[in-house]
């Protein structure tokens, strides 16, 4: 619009100065044809001479309000580019439809470090590209374009919140209001005593050692070897529908990490299992947060919406049969033990429950 | 679709982002644009260095106000807005007068004496330079100062203005340089990419004028060519598809614009003989002369206006129809049968309109033919054509007074009629609305002629002399008149413009005279045909405009005041041929190949007096001083206003810049500071007990400090490390704190030294 008026004033301009006679006017008129000529040739110039890249293609954080991405524009010329047009194109790997934003920028000779924030709502892998830059001359008439093909993913993982797990004080189970009672086995404490301790606030009650607590007036709590690295064996089971839903999967990973993160609190160990489409189920242990990192970033890095269903089914189910006791998450947010429901989450209120529904082993 | 949201990071404020001296001056050039475009006005002028310094002074003020003093911004503001009030107040009858010379220039486009219109410039250029500064400095908007310039520039030519190359230049150098300035998006760009994208874009465009000028000002002919032959293209274009282009000419109306002919055919043409001169159809007469526009003559009320003079009647109503073939049947009476040359004249028309007719000179409406062409004929009448017979001129011998004895009624029936019609059109077609045309009256009036021989010589000296023929002339302005602007500024006309321009001095002069309309077809156009006559095509190509005078013994008659294509004069009438003219030009001096008129439309470069009570030019004797004073004056101006900005425009950058010197800089600065003061001249601050003689003279630094801050500087010069920029930090708060102290013990010259000059603090 603003070239086409351009290029209409200086048509008018012409006529004018032909039928006026008016030689400033004709000056005027090849003044500014010559300058938009140099400004075109400046456009095509700077388009040779400017890139955009990221300087790191893969990258992980945590879920927070908003992240600063950066980039470089590379201008390899020896005039300033006072204006370009970044295309970035933004989006989550299940979904196909991108988020389009431009960013514009200006660069001297050189190389010029930019950021941009971004606030994403869900946690899973984010794909950013810049596929198109624009540069633009010094008046903005023209523009050369530049196709690119940038990529940086950013893990996006989920925010650090444990799931309230607590070890049951009762020998039998039974449920409190606001409590879920999960029994693990047959029980815990049927490993060798580590070691005999004094009793702190948040030691269950059936660890007392009632012999040694009797004999004296303190009271004395059995530390066993198997409570406190217990393994947890947890199978995932994802759906290939639910996969290409960003929103259902932000919830699966969620919950995930929280109750890993709720485990690991109470000192488990946690191995987890799920079908990495190679006709196997892969398997992590996790021992500590850190590691929960490589664990989404390996689940991320999977694409089940053309997995066969059936080799998963037959892998899950020799999984169930080789395993007496497991915990099982599926994308629907059921969390089980074995096949038994232990707690069906629903995505809505989530959040809620994660950080206010106690569970108790 | 996922909801992501992205934020984007802006890097500078956009205010620092301007902030440059490039600016400013691309601002003052954009101010003095339009001063300089002011000054194109025909009929007015000012002190250009006056005014140009004043909005300089200003310009400048308001942007080191805005950027260094934002406070003393508003005031500087209030104050010239207070000052140019009050200057309003005081000066108001003269700015009247000077606002009604520039309205009268601009609008009227009279024949006015140039006026000095300093004081109204004065406040044209603090108008223009705040507004410039508002909305390219605060608002940073540049659409609307761009669109106004442009809109100028463009519009100017249509009032009459010719910008000069100078205007022209300075204001397209402003509105590129804050296009380029205000290009990029808002917020992104650092201040130096800005800086030298316009640096950049400055050249280029100075590179573009230095290389298109030689070619332009060499050129420029054939470049208006272009122009003409494209907009003839169109022309032709759309009137082939609108089917206008086989309508024949008709109308009074001057066009402003170029003539561009298509070659359609229009009439044919079947006559009796073979022409000997050209032949004249007119298909228009003026009447009276509106604006660029001719009322059809209305020969009705002069019969009607006859009748009262003749008082014939209930022959009355043979007035009309004796008028028309008097001079034909005059004429054809005076002479013997075998002698009589008459041509038979048949019009075809063929586009089939027959709306307007043709008409020959010294002819009469007919209807018959001869024998051989009665089949010809019925033809004609049931197709619409039309035929006359005429007389060429030549042929015309009408004399009143030597009739046969058996046509001496009828020789006083004509002549009473002819008499009566001369008394009319002596009121009538000696109309002229002469204050539409000032500089023609003005004209006609300085130069009085006696006979119409003299005067049609005179007509033909002043137009031709004055202007050439061309196709191609260009618009005329909107508020001028179009024959002034042919006669006076142009010099560029076709037929139209010489008729129209020859009619009206004739009018002035007395003589009544016609513009008409209609083809002249050149004797070589006829070609012989098998049935023994001859015939010629018309096309647009013959369309012509000329003027009609009225001479007793033939009635109305053409006078061919456009320059032949050669640029040689055609222009006869019975008594009256080249010789006669060549004999009255050389009797009266007027040379054909010197304009006798100077082309007005270009400003003074010169003030000039103007009789009025007070004006700027009056204070100072210019003839006196000449332009020494000037020089002078711009000078104490510049002195005044200009250098006590720039000095403390020079010690804020000063100041700024010992934000990134080193301690050891800081501190030669600051020995500089305490002998420019007269403190301890005689230590150079490396020695022992200088921290103690130091303490003993600024009491406001104690010995800890002083000892602390030699450490600095020791370690800076001497040290392995470098100072940390804590240490930075510390060197330059002893600085200033010293630098208060001194500057408040200072004498008020000493000060300004201390402040302005040597940028101490």
């Amino acid at each position: 619009m603003k070239k086409a008026a351009f290029f209409l004033l200086i048509a008018v301009t012409y006529y004018l100065a032909a039928m006026y006679q008016l030689i400033s006017l004709m000056l005027l008129f090849w003044a500014e044809v010559f300058l938009t000529v140099c400004m075109w040739v400046l456009s095509c110039y700077m388009k040779h001479h400017l890139t955009v890249e990221f300087p790191e293609q893969c990258t992980a954080m945590e879920m927070s309000a908003s992240y600063w991405c950066y980039y470089n524009i590379i201008n390899s010329g020896r005039l300033p580019v006072s204006r370009c047009r970044i295309r970035l194109r933004a989006r989550y790997l299940q979904e196909n439809k991108d988020k389009i934003k431009y960013l514009y920028g200006a660069s001297e000779a050189g190389t010029e470090k930019r950021r941009f924030g971004i606030c994403v709502p869900y946690c899973g892998v984010f794909s950013l590209k810049i596929d198109r830059i624009r540069v633009y001359d010094y008046l903005s008439l023209f523009f050369g374009t530049n196709v690119l093909f940038k990529e940086m993913k950013i893990a996006i993982l989920p925010p650090e919140q444990p799931l309230l797990i607590e070890e049951s004080s009762h020998e039998w189970g039974s449920k409190d209001e606001g409590q879920d009672m999960i029994t693990l086995g047959s029980g815990d404490a049927t490993g060798e005593i580590r070691q005999i301790r004094e009793y702190q606030a948040e030691d269950s009650y059936r660890h007392i050692h009632w012999n040694q607590t009797a004999k004296t007036d303190m009271i004395w709590i059995k530390e066993y070897e198997k409570e406190t690295h217990s393994c947890v064996d947890f199978l995932l089971e994802i759906d290939a529908v639910q996969w290409e839903k960003t929103k259902e999967m932000d919830a699966f990973y969620r919950l995930l990490y929280s109750i890993i993160l709720g485990l690991l609190q109470k000192e488990y160990r946690v191995k987890v299992s799920w079908y990495d489409g190679n006709k196997r189920l892969a398997e992590m242990e996790i021992l500590e947060k850190m590691q929960c990192q490589e664990l989404f970033l390996c689940l991320y890095q999977i694409n089940y919406s053309n997995l066969p269903d059936i080799t998963a089914k037959a892998l899950l189910e020799a999984y169930s049969l080789s395993h007496e006791y497991y915990f099982k998450l599926d994308t629907e947010l059921r969390w089980c033990l074995n096949e038994n429901l232990v707690y069906q989450f629903s995505m809505e209120n989530l959040e809620q429950e994660i950080t206010k529904k106690i569970f108790t082993l | 679709m996922t909801k992501i949201n992205f934020i984007e990071e802006k890097k500078e404020s956009d205010k620092e982002n301007i902030r440059s001296l490039t600016a400013l001056l691309f601002l003052i050039t954009g101010v003095y644009g339009w001063l300089l475009f002011f000054r194109s006005i025909a009929g007015i002028t000012y002190s250009a260095l006056i005014v140009c310094l004043f909005s300089a002074v200003l310009c400048t003020s308001l942007w080191f106000s805005y950027y260094n003093r934002r406070k003393l911004f508003f005031v500087l503001i209030a104050v010239v807005l207070i000052f140019a009030c009050m200057f309003a107040f005081k000066m108001e009858d003269r700015l009247m007068v000077q606002y009604l010379q520039i309205k009268d220039c601009i609008l009227e486009k009279t024949d006015l004496e140039v006026m000095s219109v300093t004081e109204t410039a004065i406040l044209f250029a603090t108008v223009i330079s705040i507004v410039w500064f508002v909305f390219e400095m605060i608002l940073q908007s540049h659409v609307v100062l761009y669109l106004l310039t442009t809109g100028l520039l463009l519009c100017g030519p249509l009032l009459g203005m010719r910008p000069g190359v100078e205007a022209v230049v300075l204001s397209v150098f402003f509105q590129i340089i804050f296009w380029a300035l205000h290009s990029p998006k808002r917020g992104v760009g650092s201040r130096s990419v800005r800086g030298k994208s316009i640096r950049v874009t400055a050249i280029v465009l100075a590179v573009s004028f230095l290389i298109v000028s030689p070619l332009v000002f060499q050129y420029a002919q054939e470049l208006y060519g272009l122009v003409f032959e494209a907009e003839g293209y169109v022309y032709r274009t759309v009137n082939r598809l609108s089917g206008r282009e086989s309508a024949p000419i008709t109308g009074g109306r001057i066009r402003g614009g170029n003539h561009y002919r298509t070659g359609t055919e229009h009439l044919k043409l079947t006559v009796s003989g073979q022409p000997t001169e050209h032949l004249y159809l007119r298909g228009f007469s003026g009447g009276e002369y509106i604006g660029g526009d001719w009322k059809e003559a209305n020969d009705e009320e002069v019969f009607q206006a006859m009748t009262e003079t003749l008082n014939w009647q209930e022959w009355e109503s043979w007035i009309s129809s004796m008028y028309y073939s008097m001079y034909y049947v005059m004429n054809r009476n005076m002479t013997k049968r075998e002698e009589q040359n008459v041509y038979y004249l048949i019009i075809q028309h063929l586009n089939g309109d027959y709306s307007n007719h043709y008409v020959p000179y010294y002819s009469r409406r007919d209807r018959w033919w001869n024998g051989a062409e009665i089949a010809e004929l019925s033809l004609a009448i049931k197709d619409g054509w039309y035929a006359y017979q005429y007389f060429e001129q030549p042929d015309m011998r009408v004399q009143w007074e030597d009739v046969p004895e058996d046509y001496e009624m009828q020789r006083d029936w004509y002549l009473a009629v002819r008499d009566a019609y001369m008394d009319e059109i002596q009121t009538i077609y000696t109309q002229v609305p002469t204050e539409q045309i000032p500089r023609i009256t003005n004209l006609v009036e300085e130069n009085p002629m006696n006979s119409l021989d003299e005067i049609t010589s005179f007509i033909l000296y002043t137009l031709h002399s004055n202007a050439s023929y061309t196709l191609t002339p260009g618009w005329p302005p909107l508020n001028e008149d179009i024959a002034e602007y042919f006669l006076f500024e142009s010099g560029r006309g076709y037929c139209e413009h010489f008729a129209l321009t020859a009619t009206l001095m004739y009018r002035l002069y007395g003589i009544p005279a016609r513009y008409a309309t209609g083809y002249m077809v050149s004797p070589s156009a006829f070609e012989l045909q098998e049935n023994g006559t001859y015939r010629a095509v018309v096309t647009d190509e013959d369309a012509h405009a000329w003027t009609e005078i009225f001479l007793p013994d033939y009635g109305w008659t053409p006078i061919e005041v456009t320059p032949a294509e050669d640029g040689s004069t055609v222009a006869e009438y019975p008594g009256f041929d080249s010789l006669e003219l060549n004999s009255l030009l050389t009797e009266r001096n007027w040379n054909m190949e010197i304009p006798s008129l100077p082309k007005s439309g270009v400003s003074s470069e010169t003030d000039t007096e103007t009789g009025q009570d007070f004006t700027f030019d009056k204070i100072i004797d210019f003839e006196k001083y000449g332009k020494l004073l000037w020089i002078l004056g711009t000078v104490l101006v510049y002195s005044l206003f200009l250098i006590p900005l720039f000095l403390d425009y020079r010690r804020l950058r000063r100041l700024k810049k010992m934000e990134t010197m080193n301690c050891r800089s800081v501190f030669f600065k600051f020995m500089q500071m305490l002998h420019f003061a007269g403190y301890l001249t005689t230590y150079d601050g490396s020695e022992k007990e200088f921290a103690s003689a130091f303490t003993s003279e600024i009491p406001v630094i104690s010995p800890e400090e002083i000892v602390q801050f030699q450490t600095i500087v020791c370690k800076a010069a001497y040290g392995r490390g470098t100072p940390t920029i804590e240490e930075e930090i510390y060197v330059r708060n002893i600085y200033f704190r010293t630098g208060d102290f001194i500057y408040e013990r200072l004498r008020w010259n000493r000060k300004l030294r201390f402040r302005y000059w040597n940028a101490f603090g």
